[in-house]
């Protein structure tokens, strides 16, 4: 699960993140909306460790992640939008790197790899260089990397952008699985049709205020709005 | 204008606009580089002047030594040349991410070519005009030449630096073309068969060397061989049909006011650069395009299998699960498979144990004991130097460059101190490997003193730890995610500071101990001290001492910039 509690992130006199406040239970899918420079950048950041929080406390998976950040990255993972691979590993070498940097034994990497990547489709590009790779591909072999060590929590920042409607089925069900076997996945979105499809609960950040969040129902209920997600997220950050 | 012009245009606007920037660089930086650069010119100028005064002092054996050293010092920095012609050149235009984006723009490849062929002369010879310069002109500050002479020698050294430059791409072009063919022919085998040539080539050449030293060690009382055991590689250097030779006879023919013979030369050296680089250039527009198309679709060839490579890192790096051996086994992995990494370390050590290693047939090994403890004490400070550079250029932008994967390093289970420890074990084995084989093979070579060889196995594994440190440590301190590549990491302020404070500390830890271990075997110092102290009577072994020594400065020179680094890494860190 994923507790943030009363969370302020400033930088100068920007309030990039105000009082968040936010509870993801176990296997729950939540979808983080909120237009650009909205928070949601600076939020997943304070989770995983990559910046530290003015003022709050946020715990990953029954851990407080500012007082024991190694033990919680241990239990999470995190898939950025544009991430960097090492150019000049194959894919099956870069899931043997990760499994080494997560304290996995040879034995159970070596059983891993091969099904994380035959789970992803790129088996028959395990021993391709990463800089050979497609964008999709390469977002293929992060996300099998990830889900190597079976993370309790998951941060996912964006995980559609130049994908083909395979890779974006394949990514999808994958999610949905993963939260039915206990997973705690937060998702950053801008294609409102996939939080509304997949998202078991939304929550939309303006300004660095959390302004709705619930299930779908609920958020119209609030907005008293009766339309798509689009009209309801349009109508609440349009200023 | 034809594409290639506008593309050395644009070059050279880009240069342009580099030169003016330092002006808004920091002035402290200027500053360094400036002082840096100064001393290092005239500091060699000095040591080569000393040389020439040294062979002169000799008497009337310096003037048939003086012409065949300048042919043998060319010959030096054409190899180093072309060698460094061949790396910048494959690294241009094959590797380059600027090939990439110009391939989609209606560039032909033919200009393409043209264009990086310029480039890579330029990227891979400036330097070297800080070594030529210093020789040259101390020659000519010794033997009272005219201040014109300066500006001859720069006429000269510019077609020299581009013959042997050129022919290094010459000579790169041709073996991606041999790739192409026997990826034609050989398809999957091609790799197959060129390790077990590499292999045999190998072994070929150990036994080579052998034969090689029998037959000097055979000869070594033959008259005709003093002068080219003295002056080894003389043979070679000496044909009258290299560049090297041209170079050598032109300045010193002009430096006797001989201008007929001195222009000859002149003349004869730009035109071969003018003949080479038409054949460069037909060569090219011949083996480039199929070359680079063999580079990006290699890309698309699907294997089942791992390399064998890959299959033998994975099965070489058991043991504990751990960031270490992921570490180890990635590192290693990039380091074998990016050619512009492993040709510089293997045509540096290459160089320096191909020398080490022909000592003893150069009759080194039957100098005295002052003799071979000097020599054996500048081979480590020639060792520590290339290893100073190398960690600078290497291990200094290495926790930069893990930065860029902070979404997975720095979300791992672990603090970025334990990377940054990580790091310096990593750098600090792979040094003291190579500076332990190295100095042990000097030593052996030059049958070192008992003092010596012992001093040597204490410096070098503190030479190693103190410069694994000092890279790393200053590495964390400086740490730029932004940076793309290791130049621009390397263009900061940090990089500067570790050109400077690995090279100092390198003399501070050889020299004094090499002084020491001078004075012991010349018998000016004892090798125990005996005193009374506190109504004791004390002992002080020379050999403690100084391996005190070695280690409080070594410790000091690592550790403190890795004390600085885990201080400024606790901040990007929860």
């Amino acid at each position: 699960m994923i507790r943030l509690e009363h969370l302020h992130k400033s930088y100068g006199n920007l309030k990039a993140v105000d009082d968040l406040c936010l509870d993801v239970g176990d296997g729950e899918l939540f979808c983080f909306l909120g237009p650009n420079g909205a928070g949601k950048t600076t939020s997943i950041k304070m989770m995983t460790g990559l910046v530290r929080p003015d003022a709050g406390q946020i715990t990953m998976a029954g851990v407080d992640a500012l007082a024991s950040p190694v033990e919680a990255r241990r239990r999470m993972g995190y898939i950025p939008d544009m991430p960097f691979l090492y150019d000049r590993l194959t894919a099956m070498e870069f899931l043997y790197f990760t499994g080494d940097l997560y304290q996995m034994p040879r034995d159970e990497v070596r059983e891993k790899a091969p099904r994380q990547l035959e789970i992803f489709g790129m088996m028959d590009r395990a021993h391709t260089l990463t800089k050979d790779l497609s964008h999709g591909m390469r977002q293929r072999v992060i996300y099998a990397a990830t889900l190597m060590h079976e993370p309790d929590v998951l941060l996912v920042d964006e995980p559609f952008i130049g994908l083909d409607p395979h890779s974006i089925r394949l990514i999808k069900d994958l999610l949905r699985e993963h939260t039915r076997r206990g997973m705690t996945v937060l998702m950053t979105t801008h294609i409102l049709a996939i939080a509304e499809e997949i998202g078991d609960r939304i929550g939309i950040i303006d300004q660095g205020k959390m302004i709705v969040c619930g299930k779908l129902e609920e958020l119209h209920a609030a907005a008293q709005s009766t339309g798509r997600l689009e009209d309801l997220f349009l109508s609440l950050t349009m200023h | 204008m034809r594409p290639a012009l506008i593309l050395i245009r644009n070059h050279f606007y880009d240069l342009q606009h580099a030169i003016r920037s330092v002006k808004d660089q920091p002035a402290l930086k200027v500053l360094i580089i400036g002082a840096f650069s100064i001393g290092w010119l005239m500091g060699l100028t000095w040591l080569f002047y000393e040389g020439f005064d040294f062979m002169y002092r000799l008497g009337g054996v310096a003037f048939y030594l003086i012409p065949r050293l300048f042919t043998l010092f060319f010959m030096g920095l054409g190899i180093m040349l072309m060698l460094s012609g061949a790396v910048t050149g494959y690294g241009t235009l094959y590797q380059s991410a600027e090939v990439k984006r110009l391939l989609t723009w209606p560039v032909p490849l033919r200009d393409l070519f043209y264009y990086k062929l310029v480039k890579t002369t330029l990227m891979s010879s400036w330097a070297f005009f800080f070594i030529i310069v210093p020789f040259i002109g101390a020659y000519g500050i010794y033997r009272n030449w005219h201040w014109t002479m300066v500006s001859w020698s720069v006429a000269f050294s510019v077609p020299f630096v581009m013959i042997f430059s050129g022919f290094g791409v010459l000579v790169m072009l041709l073996f991606q073309g041999l790739l192409s063919l026997l990826g034609r022919l050989l398809g999957r085998w091609r790799n197959r068969v060129l390790w077990l040539v590499a292999l045999l080539l190998l072994v070929r050449g150990v036994f080579g060397a052998f034969e090689y030293m029998d037959q000097v060690r055979a000869q070594r009382n033959e008259d005709m061989m003093v002068m080219f055991r003295m002056v080894p590689g003389l043979g070679i250097a000496s044909q009258p049909i290299l560049p090297n030779w041209w170079m050598a006879q032109g300045v010193l023919g002009l430096a006797r006011g001989d201008w007929f013979r001195g222009l000859i030369f002149l003349t004869l050296l730009n035109t071969s650069v003018v003949v080479l680089f038409l054949f460069v250039a037909r060569a090219g527009a011949i083996l480039y395009p199929r070359s680079m198309q063999r580079h990006l679709t290699a890309a698309n060839d699907l294997t089942d299998r791992a390399s064998p490579l890959s299959r033998f890192v994975l099965w070489a790096t058991p043991g504990r699960p751990g960031a270490l051996r992921g570490y180890f086994m990635k590192d290693l992995l990039v380091f074998l498979r990016d050619p512009s990494q492993w040709t510089q370390f293997l045509i540096f050590f290459g160089l320096l144990g191909l020398y080490f290693f022909n000592l003893g047939s150069l009759g080194y090994d039957q100098l005295d004991d002052t003799w071979a403890n000097l020599i054996a004490f500048l081979n480590m400070f020639s060792l520590s130097a290339v290893m100073s550079s190398l960690s600078s250029r290497f291990v200094f932008p290495q926790m930069s460059q893990e930065g860029k994967t902070l979404w997975l390093v720095g979300l791992a289970p672990q603090s970025f101190t334990r990377l940054m420890m990580i790091k310096f074990v990593i750098a600090a084995g792979s040094l003291m490997l190579i500076s332990m084989s190295l100095s042990s093979l000097s030593n052996a070579m030059l049958n070192v003193p008992e003092f010596g060889q012992r001093l040597t196995l204490v410096l070098m594994p503190s030479v190693s730890l103190a410069l694994a440190g000092m890279a790393t440590g200053l590495g964390a301190v400086f740490m730029d995610i932004k940076a793309k590549t290791p130049v621009q990491i390397l263009s900061g302020y940090g990089g500067t500071l570790n050109l400077i404070l690995p090279l100092l500390t390198v003399i501070l830890l050889v020299l004094v101990p090499g002084i020491i271990s001078h004075m012991i075997t010349v018998g000016t110092l004892p090798a125990e001290f005996h005193f009374r102290m506190f109504a004791f009577e004390w002992r002080l072994s020379m050999f403690a001492f100084t391996s005190g020594y070695i280690v409080l400065l070594s410790l000091l020179a690592g550790g403190l910039p890795l004390w600085c680094g885990h201080r400024a890494l606790i901040h990007r860190d929860f």
